[in-house]
């Protein structure tokens, strides 16, 4: 029987450390020629992430999570952040999944994602138009 | 099961092909005939349907709109829809479930419902439950309706000069969220 305990925040994982999201291109918001991701990328359930510490710990460009998907974009959350709102941060790093890989967990509602498009900062933002 | 079937003048105008309702059912509330109460203007006896085809990755994704005129903001809206929709499992690069083309039609529905003549247009944006959402964007002000696959319809409004922000569902608030939408 699977395990069904909720899992906890895991605060190894510091508030000031960047968890990094791919964006695909439907997923934009243009204005005045300048984009940025629409709320929907930060409402997924188990929402996946790289966290930016483990990457650079392991001496990785923060850039390489593009690596398998260069038509994307990437963008960086605060675990902070992301706790003020009350989900849960995990590292998820189990094989065969990245060794940076992390979750946000929890659903989540439209006024956290709306905080998240406030905050978030680019790593690799797509050309202004 | 379909909801408000059978009552012509109440029928949701959009559906996917073959459809004649969108709404899930919900509990304690009958959104179409509020809107009817409400004495908008936008409600009359709907005796034509039109078809509507999507061009989504080469494949034809049909609608029907029961009216003889698409509303003034459906091009814009429907372009936004084909251009943006989630193809395949994965379509996110993460683990989305495609776009529900009943979803969408709901949002259509939702949109049907809220905006008001000569209102904006708002983009339409997948969400990874296969589930579909319209934002309209003023700087800093936001409006979004969202029509998720696990739960009823909802709205997210805020804006920072003032300090409002409001979430809730939708059915609770359709003339609330008219309102909003003429601020865009």
């Amino acid at each position: 029987m699977a395990d069904q305990r909720p899992e906890e925040d895991d605060q190894s994982i510091l508030d000031g450390d960047r968890l990094l999201r791919r964006v695909r291109r439907n997923q934009l918001i243009w204005e005045d020629g300048v984009p940025r991701p629409s709320s929907v990328v930060f409402k997924t359930f188990r929402l996946s992430v790289n966290i930016a510490s483990l990457m650079v710990a392991q001496g990785r460009a923060l850039d390489s999570t593009l690596k398998e998907h260069p038509e994307e974009f990437l963008t960086a959350i605060l675990a902070g952040d992301v706790r003020k709102f009350g989900h849960p941060v995990v590292k998820d790093v189990e094989p065969p999944n990245d060794p940076a890989h992390g979750l946000v967990l929890g659903k989540k509602r439209d006024g956290f994602a709306n905080a998240m498009v406030r905050s978030q900062q680019w790593i690799v933002a797509p050309a202004a138009e | 099961m379909l909801a408000f079937a059978g009552h012509l003048d109440t029928t949701p105008a959009f559906a996917r092909r073959e459809e004649s309702a969108w709404v899930r059912p919900q509990s304690g509330s009958d959104v179409l005939a509020r809107r009817e109460r409400s004495n908008t203007g936008s409600l009359r006896p709907r005796k034509e349907t039109l078809d509507v085809v999507l061009s989504v990755d080469g494949q034809a994704v049909r609608f029907s709109y029961r009216g003889d005129e698409l509303p003034h903001w459906a091009k814009a809206v429907l372009t936004s829809v084909a251009d943006r929709w989630g193809c395949g499992s994965g379509w996110d690069g993460y683990n989305a479930r495609p776009t529900s083309q009943a979803l969408v039609a709901e949002l259509l529905n939702c949109l049907d419902l809220t905006i008001p003549p000569g209102g904006a247009s708002p983009i339409v944006t997948p969400l990874s439950d296969g589930g579909v959402q319209a934002e309209w964007h003023k700087g800093d002000l936001t409006l979004e309706i969202v029509v998720s696959a696990d739960e009823p319809a909802r709205f997210y409004f805020h804006d920072p000069a003032s300090g409002r922000e409001e979430e809730g569902h939708f059915e609770e608030a359709p003339e609330r969220i008219r309102d909003f939408v003429g601020l865009f």
